[in-house]
């Protein structure tokens, strides 16, 4: 048997991918300290509130997402029963869809994939599935909650949600886990296994996380201060305030967006690089920022640096990650010294998949701007003069990994 | 026709499995149709009777690298990716991706959820650091010295063909010239429990496909292929085990944990990954099915056969190699590729054991019994997931 339909030993294999397709950002929403939004969020940076959700000796911050009703942000969106990490999923993604003005009814849902980022995934019902276990034992444990542990489940929510029957998956790169999702998306969309994908990235905070940060001495003062102020971390990083929050995106082939006739288009993907520091430690994050600088410049793929208008840097206060970020952000002002440099996670906190996230802010504007106001007025001059220019989003991770993405 | 300009060659194959630690171990056992489960001894756990596994139960000898706590899982993938490098000289811009769901939980102490603080100050910190299912990607390239791109995946029972095709993906798009790909996953409290609460487990040997099945038995082990373009590694003059054609992904978009009953996700993807490797039904020479055991995949996945081989000419031969080793989770997908692997390099269809009384589908051959010698030329492998999720590999010799 076998060959009937084609010769033996030989192939023609129909996925090659044409590096010159390109990928739209068409739909974005957000779940974040200021709240859900469709579009860019707005807001002014806010101090980080106190925890309430569990007992803690004096205060404990952070930037947490207050709760809402998904049902008056999304009408008729049920999410009962679901955990935080997968209801966010849903709201966000039905305000991207919304913002991109897509009606699935008129589009072939089959090759419309989603990409979840996330670094702990849906930790609530870990922690859960724990208490759970430790009451009753391991042969009377809840079947409910099991399978909702897996880090999948609110991607898996989604397809559920909008009949979505294209490639399906969860990236869980640890601190660079929302910049992976996006450059697997865009390699479904220009590998032709998707047409869209919905890209979704974020992770919610917990006490097992929170007291984490905390015993590994990595929290900022601004989490136990009494009246804190504005978070701020570029001067001297003391430590990080841990955030929680989501992204969601729609990225769409150049021919789907023309097909729909869609007008709106936030940023072009232009490229996106992951790579690590192979002499990195489980907790520690690359020994130098020689390796995001190089895979910045790969992303940019030669474009001249010099259209670059805005870094996003994922700096968040320790001292050993923000020292990588800021000697790549060093090596690539050598390329583009007009080039503005924003920190979101200065008001939205530290979450493992907050790329997106701290990208959408950043766009909105919102972060602590890091380095010379020199950058920032040629970076806004240039935008007067309409010319948006390149963004680069920047992505370090304890473990060594990095992931720089390129947008216009 | 193209020539295989664009196909992947799988040039290395590490894998950890009581199956064998080695594709010609594999194939001996599958040859022999050894059986590799048994009841948990691994660990206590208060299951009774002791639910049925695969387990390794020999010492997994893996030193800590500075500055890392490996867990259980971390040491199957390394010892799986060292292997599967092999004989490749410069890892140093090869990528890495790993797929897991149990990750670092088999370190994780159910009172941690509850009092973390007290678990942190008891020595459970460093432990954790393990937790993340990305660790055992950076564990992986830390241990290979590779810079190259990374990626960990997480996407249930179809994470190590998911893994594989990501892997493929970045070979072709220009990411990387060398990929290891693949998943790890080790037996776990947390899991064992979780597949019990569901009353998914059989507590005797699995039956893929029979119409007496009662469940699944979970097992442990890793696999991972070392993959790069079929013509550079020609050009290199490396020994080509076999070329992925084709893979495919979808999702069922049906429900949580079931499956979609008339197979349509499983199927979607099985046609995808056809139409990437420029072949139809009739070139497919044998599926290896996922195959769990469980009353409600095993129906699903019969039908999903049903309707992409309907039209073939002959019906289509299916087994499970779930029947040997239980349901390896994130690294069943690519067990399971080195299983397929195995049987066209070995010319023999391996059968489900155990199977007897198989379900009725039309134009589905159950093999059963014993080995079937047919010179296969092309297989196909089959993997789902909770979630929904589904992933399909075609592979060939090269």
């Amino acid at each position: 048997m076998g060959g009937a339909e084609s010769p033996p030993g030989s192939y023609h294999m129909t996925h090659q991918m044409d590096p010159g397709v390109p990928a739209y950002i068409s739909g974005l929403a957000t779940i974040s300290v200021f709240g859900p939004s469709k579009g860019l969020p707005s807001g002014v940076g806010k101090a980080p509130a106190r925890i309430t959700s569990w007992p803690t000796t004096g205060a404990r911050r952070a930037f947490l997402i207050e709760p809402f009703r998904p049902a008056e942000v999304v009408p008729g969106l049920k999410t009962r029963r679901l955990d935080r990490l997968s209801t966010w999923s849903l709201v966000a993604a039905s305000l991207a869809l919304q913002d991109a003005g897509i009606d699935l009814g008129r589009l072939d849902r089959s090759m419309f994939g989603v990409v979840l980022g996330t670094g702990y995934g849906c930790l609530e019902l870990s922690e859960a599935y724990l208490v759970n276990i430790g009451q009753y034992g391991y042969a009377k444990s809840d079947p409910i909650i099991f399978p909702e542990t897996l880090p999948n489940s609110p991607a898996g929510h989604i397809a559920r949600q909008f009949g979505l029957t294209g490639p399906n998956l969860a990236v869980t790169m640890r601190g660079i886990s929302g910049e992976a999702a996006i450059i697997h998306a865009a390699s479904l969309v220009r590998s032709g296994d998707a047409e869209r994908v919905l890209v979704v990235a974020g992770d919610t905070l917990t006490r097992t996380l929170y007291e984490w940060y905390e015993a590994g001495r990595m929290l900022s003062p601004a989490c136990k201060c009494e009246a804190p102020g504005a978070f701020r971390m570029c001067g001297e990083p003391d430590g990080l305030v841990p955030g929680e929050g989501i992204a969601a995106l729609v990225l769409e082939s150049e021919a789907a967006h023309a097909a729909r006739r869609a007008q709106k288009v936030y940023a072009r993907f232009l490229g996106g690089r992951i790579g690590g520091d192979p002499h990195a430690t489980a907790a520690g994050t690359a020994k130098s920022g020689r390796v995001l600088a190089a895979l910045a410049e790969q992303a940019l793929g030669g474009v001249p640096g010099a259209t670059l208008r805005l870094i996003v840097s994922s700096m968040n206060g320790l001292p050993a990650h923000d020292l990588v970020e800021r000697e790549a952000i060093s090596e690539l002002r050598s390329i583009a010294p007009g080039a503005r440099v924003l920190c979101p996670k200065s008001c939205i906190g530290e979450l493992d998949a907050g790329g997106l996230l701290g990208l959408a802010a950043a766009l909105a504007g919102l972060g602590e701007a890091y380095g010379d106001a020199e950058g920032a007025a040629a970076s806004r001059d240039a935008q007067a003069g309409g010319d948006p220019g390149m963004t680069l989003l920047l992505g370090t991770s304890a473990g060594g990994g990095c992931a720089a993405v390129a947008f216009r | 026709m193209s020539t295989a300009r664009d196909a992947v060659a799988v040039t290395g194959i590490g894998i950890k499995s009581p199956l064998g630690c080695n594709l010609d171990a594999v194939q001996r056992s599958l040859e022999e149709c050894r059986s590799c489960l048994s009841p948990l001894s691994l660990f206590d756990i208060d299951i009774q009777p002791a639910p049925t596994v695969c387990q390794i139960t020999g010492a997994l000898h893996v030193q800590n690298r500075k500055g890392f706590r490996y867990s259980r899982t971390d040491q199957l993938a390394i010892l799986s990716a060292r292997d599967a490098a092999g004989s490749i000289r410069d890892m140093t811009q090869c990528g890495v991706v790993l797929a897991t769901t149990v990750g670092g939980l088999t370190a994780v102490r159910p009172a941690v959820a509850s009092d973390p603080r007290g678990c942190y100050r008891g020595g459970d910190f460093s432990l954790l650091t393990s937790y993340q299912p990305g660790h055992v990607t950076d564990a992986v390239a830390a241990d290979l010295g590779t810079a190259g791109p990374r990626c960990a995946l997480s996407v249930a029972c179809a994470s190590g063909a998911i893994a594989i095709s990501t892997g493929a993906q970045m070979l072709l798009d220009g990411s990387t010239s060398l990929v290891l790909a693949g998943g790890s996953d080790a037996l776990c409290r947390f899991t064992l429990s979780g597949f019990n609460a569901l009353q998914a487990l059989d507590p005797d040997p699995c039956i893929p496909f029979d119409c007496e099945r009662k469940g699944l038995n979970i097992g442990e082990g890793a696999a991972i292929l070392a993959m790069e373009p079929l013509p550079a590694a020609r050009e290199r003059g490396a020994g080509v085990i076999a070329v992925l054609r084709g893979w495919g992904m979808s999702n069922d978009a049906y429900h949580p944990t079931a499956p979609h009953e008339g197979g349509a996700g499983l199927a979607l993807c099985m046609e995808r990954a056809m139409r990437k490797a420029g072949i139809g039904p009739n070139d497919v020479d044998f599926v290896n099915a996922h195959g769990t055991g469980t009353p409600l995949n095993d129906a699903a996945e019969a039908k999903a056969y049903e309707r992409v081989f309907r039209d073939r000419r002959e019906a289509i031969p299916v087994s499970s190699t779930k029947s040997y080793v239980g349901h390896n989770l994130a690294a069943a997908g690519a067990i399971e590729a080195v299983a397929t692997i195995a049987s066209l390099r070995s010319g023999l269809l391996f059968p489900t054991l155990r199977l007897k009384n198989p379900l009725d589908s039309n134009n589905v051959d159950w093999i059963k019994r014993q080995p079937r010698r047919t010179r296969p030329s092309v297989g196909m492998t089959v993997s789902a997931g909770f979630g929904g999720s589904n992933a399909c590999l075609i592979f060939s010799l090269a």
